[in-house]
């Protein structure tokens, strides 16, 4: 049996079935939400953003060369401030805070840190996990969709938007993370909750490894019931979608479909160069633990490859006789 | 020693959005800190906010505020995010007061909605009335003490901190915890399996009593029954 079709085989309900049905409010069947967003949401150019900074686990030296490069291009990155640099640590290139287009992230079960959001362009609830429950050994069940632990019924979910409109004093969009389970159903829920943008997690690259990836949902269905979502709620939602996208071409080919902007972490995954060890019993393999190491950047291919990509981006929309990129 | 200097800041909701009065305290904040950043001295910042009539999120991500006294009833998400300081509310509350607290305490004197301190880091939460349901959810460190009574869903998915109950409880208490105590010193209305009950103990009586000490509440640490996960440290 195919991935795609085990993942047409799950059985899905949507957001509001995964309430605890012990503490469920019987008034939140009667869903009466009128917060839609009346903003433009989330602008990102170029189109492009990477999860590997909040997913991945890389430590913080990797993730400060990795945002070194990715911050050169004005790509959008999720994750957590970035820790003062070590005095002892080696940075090539220094990092403009204020031009960095961080997306604040912010878990399901953590409380809301104000100091989290200074400085973010954006503000992302990761609407995954299992609240009160503890983890399965399984890497599917941690992106399980799921609403906040505190939330009982519909109407608070767009409260809850509200307030992070409020505590960011309305400077940043307010986006929310989720899974795909019943597509159409949640992001319809989402979308009247008052979201200014949604990243759909098709593909969630959970290292920098070939093959470290993980699928969620079949992409073409997802794509197409999200983009009718969009459309029939009528609203201006921005659809930002993780998935595995290799190369420039099907990345344009994604934003064509309705995404507004795409994730570069399956294409970082496979721009990476293979490590090469040295041969044993040559005189380089005898060397080798006493060399010090080359005083370039372990992620200085990053670079060059994104504006390639970038470039492709571009090329594309010019064929097609658009800007968008 | 430097004398502190002494700000007070007045607000009427009649006249200013809870998100104009978070947008005015932190500016302050941050013309005082540039000022005054040569002086060892801590400013003393109050903050009075008048004609409140359940407006929600009133004083959310409110920080770094010595004294806060807020006159009326608040709505929903009211004190969200607060950190360093007192606040004290001359009225009732709505569903998630103090939620995600992360340091200082809150007083209310009157009843509190539903969710009161959910998702708190640290701190503490007085409430001198009744509370609603799902009192404490998901609390990760904060103290919750409640003079009268608590309704359903009491400590639900609490990981850690205290909730001190000197009335009675509802239905389902405990449900889903996995850290943490709860003190009651009524009846519960149902009791979860998730949590059973422990023999007070010399510490839990010193722990209510400075609890309550704190919050300005008469009374022993005695007579109270003692709740813990069964599933603690999972």
């Amino acid at each position: 049996m195919s991935d795609e079709s085990k993942l047409g085989s799950l059985r899905y309900e949507p957001l509001l079935g995964r309430i605890d049905p012990l503490i469920r409010s019987e008034s939140g069947i009667a869903c009466n939400i009128q917060a839609s967003s009346k903003r433009d949401g989330l602008f990102l150019d170029p189109p492009l953003f990477t999860r590997l900074t909040a997913d991945a686990g890389l430590s913080q030296m990797a993730k400060r060369h990795l945002l070194s490069e990715v911050n050169s291009l004005g790509i959008a990155w999720l994750g957590d401030a970035l820790a003062p640099v070590d005095r002892n640590a080696k940075e090539t290139q220094p990092i403009s805070l204020d031009k960095l287009k961080r997306i604040a992230s912010l878990q399901l079960e953590q409380p809301i840190d104000v100091d989290s959001f200074q400085g973010a362009a954006a503000i992302e609830l990761q609407m995954v996990g299992r609240p009160f429950q503890v983890l399965a050994n399984s890497r599917r069940s941690r992106w399980t969709p799921a609403l906040p632990v505190e939330i009982t019924d519909f109407e608070q979910v767009a409260k809850r938007v509200e307030l992070l409109r409020v505590l960011s004093e309305g400077k940043c969009p307010i986006g929310a993370a989720v899974a795909p389970g019943a597509v159409y159903e949640d992001l319809r829920f989402l979308i009247d909750s008052g979201f200014d943008f949604l990243t759909l997690l098709v593909d969630i690259q959970f290292g920098m490894a070939a093959g470290s990836s993980l699928r969620l949902a079949s992409f073409e269905s997802t794509m197409e019931q999200s983009a009718k979502a969009v459309h029939d709620s009528g609203n201006k939602t921005k659809l930002l979608v993780s998935t595995n996208l290799l190369d420039g071409v099907s990345m344009y080919r994604c934003l064509q479909l309705g995404a507004s902007a795409v994730s570069i972490d399956a294409f970082l995954a496979k721009a990476k160069p293979q490590e090469v060890a040295p041969v044993k019993d040559t005189f380089g393999s005898v060397l080798s633990p006493y060399v010090p190491a080359a005083s370039i950047s372990p992620m200085a291919w990053v670079g060059p490859a994104l504006t390639r990509l970038v470039e492709e981006l571009r090329d594309c929309a010019v064929y097609s006789g658009e800007t968008k990129a | 020693m430097e004398t502190p200097s002494a700000s007070t800041l007045d607000f009427n909701l009649d006249l200013v959005s809870p998100t104009e009065i978070l947008t005015a305290i932190r500016s302050h904040l941050s013309e005082i800190a540039h000022v005054e950043s040569k002086d060892s001295a801590i400013p003393v910042l109050s903050i009075n906010i008048s004609g409140a009539k359940n407006q929600d999120f009133i004083g959310a991500g409110v920080r770094g505020v010595n004294e806060i006294v807020v006159h009326g009833p608040i709505g929903d998400f009211g004190l969200c995010s607060f950190g360093d300081g007192q606040c004290h509310v001359e009225g009732n509350v709505g569903d998630f007061f103090g939620h995600s607290i992360s340091s200082g305490v809150l007083v209310v004197n009157g009843n509190a909605g539903n969710a009161t301190g959910a998702l708190g880091a640290g701190g503490l939460i007085a409430i001198y009335g009744n509370a609603g349901d799902r009192t404490a959810t998901g609390m990760q460190g904060a103290d919750v003490v409640v003079r009268g009574s608590v309704a359903n869903h009491a400590g639900l998915g609490m990981q850690s901190g205290t909730l001190v109950v000197t009335g009675s409880a509802g239905l389902h208490l405990g449900h889903g915890m996995c850290g943490g105590t709860i003190y009651l010193r009524g009846d519960a209305g149902s009791i979860s399996p998730d949590v059973e009950e422990q023999r007070l103990r010399e510490p839990d009586r010193l722990k209510i009593g400075m609890m309550m000490l704190k919050s300005n509440i008469t009374g022993a640490g005695k007579d109270f029954r003692v709740f813990r996960p069964i599933r603690a440290g999972e």
